[in-house]
């Protein structure tokens, strides 16, 4: 089947909304699991989630910018709907890669790739070492973190994602590459990890 | 995982669950362009009425307005301001749901609605639509029109010892520029520059200024007092003190 535009996939869902399957089916998996990434939550909890997060996109489906990407809104709605979750459980500092065992390598991978931490970081650096740094980053560092290394939007999603300007991303993404490298050379972390 | 696929669309049947009408979001939308475009006129017109009454010597509307200040015309900038915040708020609640308005600063767009009401002040300007509007303000406030008038009468009579000038050069106690009535004057500076003209010669130069004096021969004046756009004249005129050089005449 021929993959349908982010507007035809909302003009089928309004016409008819058992059609609405195909969004769901479309963005079900990258939403659950940012979700995960985001709240650490147990598979009943990010279903729910999940759920209320499919269940309100639906109610403002009318409200959707065609000059939006259909992932980007979607996202936005789940960012929100797990900043709520966080504020209202004990699971404000809990965000964290655990949801899927190969996130921490991906994470070490990309940030190692990445051409301004490239020089000084290298692969070997321990994946337990990495998931205790991104727990000690603070939120907005780490949710931006995940969302361009894991999920791999680009600047213009992140800004869309998180509502806040584009500039606003570069700068945070910085602050985080150098915050996250200020913490790997912390004595604690420092055997874990060699610079060129 | 299991697909939550079922479960949403059975939720969506079982409470008849319906997206949000269309028109709530076109309303809002509307709104945000209505309250930026009103911005923007009042804006507008505020500002051309700005640029009318600083091109004019006696500054009469804001003298005018200092003595009779009518709520509507005291108000426009304050309206201009609550559009401002009327879109700012509106684009927070739309665009903070559907649209795009976090790539942008809120300041960015108060000064865009700010200098885009400077451009339309000046197109207002050119175009007319602020001359227009003062004759209308005449029209709706008598004591306006009455204060405007006294200039009218007053001002454009160098016979009377009254001079209005478009200045267009400045020499050493000598002045030239352009009369009410179109001709090219000569202005002798009887006053001697330093009293005259002090450090305001510098500014006089392709502005309006008025000269009180009397007539010495065809396009030639002499000046005892330069009268600086907004100074002393109106106060003459209100309190029927004749310039200087009106008694030479009468």
């Amino acid at each position: 089947m021929l993959e349908l535009s982010d507007a035809e996939l909302v003009r089928k869902t309004l016409e008819n909304a058992d059609n609405y399957w195909l969004i769901i089916d479309r963005f079900e998996q990258p939403l659950l699991r940012y979700i995960g990434r985001m709240t650490s939550a147990s598979h009943e909890e990010i279903e729910e989630l999940g759920q209320i997060v499919f269940i309100k996109a639906y109610r403002s489906l009318n409200g959707f910018d065609t000059h939006l990407k259909l992932s980007s809104w979607l996202y936005r709605i789940a960012h929100n709907a797990c900043v709520d979750y966080l504020r209202k459980s004990s699971k404000k500092n809990h965000v964290s890669l655990d949801s899927d065992d190969t996130d921490s390598q991906a994470l070490i991978e990309k940030i190692a790739s990445d051409e301004n931490i490239a020089l000084y970081l290298t692969r070997e650096a321990q994946k337990d070492g990495v998931q205790e740094i991104v727990h000690m980053l603070p939120e907005k560092y780490r949710v931006v973190m995940i969302l361009y290394f894991l999920e791999e939007k680009s600047y213009e999603e992140i800004s869309d994602i998180l509502q806040i300007p584009v500039n606003s991303v570069w700068t945070l993404l910085n602050r985080a590459k150098k915050h996250f490298m200020a913490l790997t050379q912390e004595p604690q972390f420092s055997h874990l990890f060699t610079y060129a | 995982m299991p697909s939550i696929r079922d479960s949403i669309l059975a939720d969506i049947h079982a409470k008849k669950i319906q997206p949000r009408p269309r028109w709530q979001y076109i309303l809002l939308h509307a709104g945000l362009w209505t309250s930026g475009i009103v911005t923007i006129v009042l804006g507008s017109f505020a500002c051309a009425l700005m640029i009318l009454e600083f091109s004019l010597p006696e500054r009469a509307y804001f003298r005018w307005m200092e003595m009779n200040a009518s709520p509507w015309f005291a108000a426009l900038p304050y309206l201009w301001g609550i559009g401002m915040i009327a879109v700012l708020t509106i684009g927070y609640f739309i665009f903070s749901k559907t649209g795009r308005s976090y790539r942008f600063h809120a300041g960015a767009i108060v000064v865009l609605l700010i200098v885009w009401s400077f451009v339309g002040g000046e197109i207002t300007y050119i175009s007319g639509f602020a001359q227009r509007g003062d004759h209308m303000i005449q029209r709706f406030q008598p004591s306006y029109r009455e204060f405007r008038e006294g200039f009218q009468h007053m001002i454009p009579r160098p016979e009377e010892g009254i001079l209005p000038l478009l200045v267009t050069q400045i020499e050493w106690e000598e002045i030239q520029g352009n009369g009410p009535d179109g001709q090219e004057w000569q202005v002798i500076l009887k006053c001697g520059t330093d009293a005259c003209l002090k450090r305001q010669a510098l500014i006089l130069l392709h502005r309006p200024a008025i000269f009180e004096g009397k007539i010495r021969e065809e396009h030639v004046f002499d000046a005892f007092e330069v009268l600086f756009p907004g100074e002393d004249l109106h106060v003459k005129i209100r309190k029927n003190i004749p310039p200087r050089g009106a008694t030479v005449f009468h």
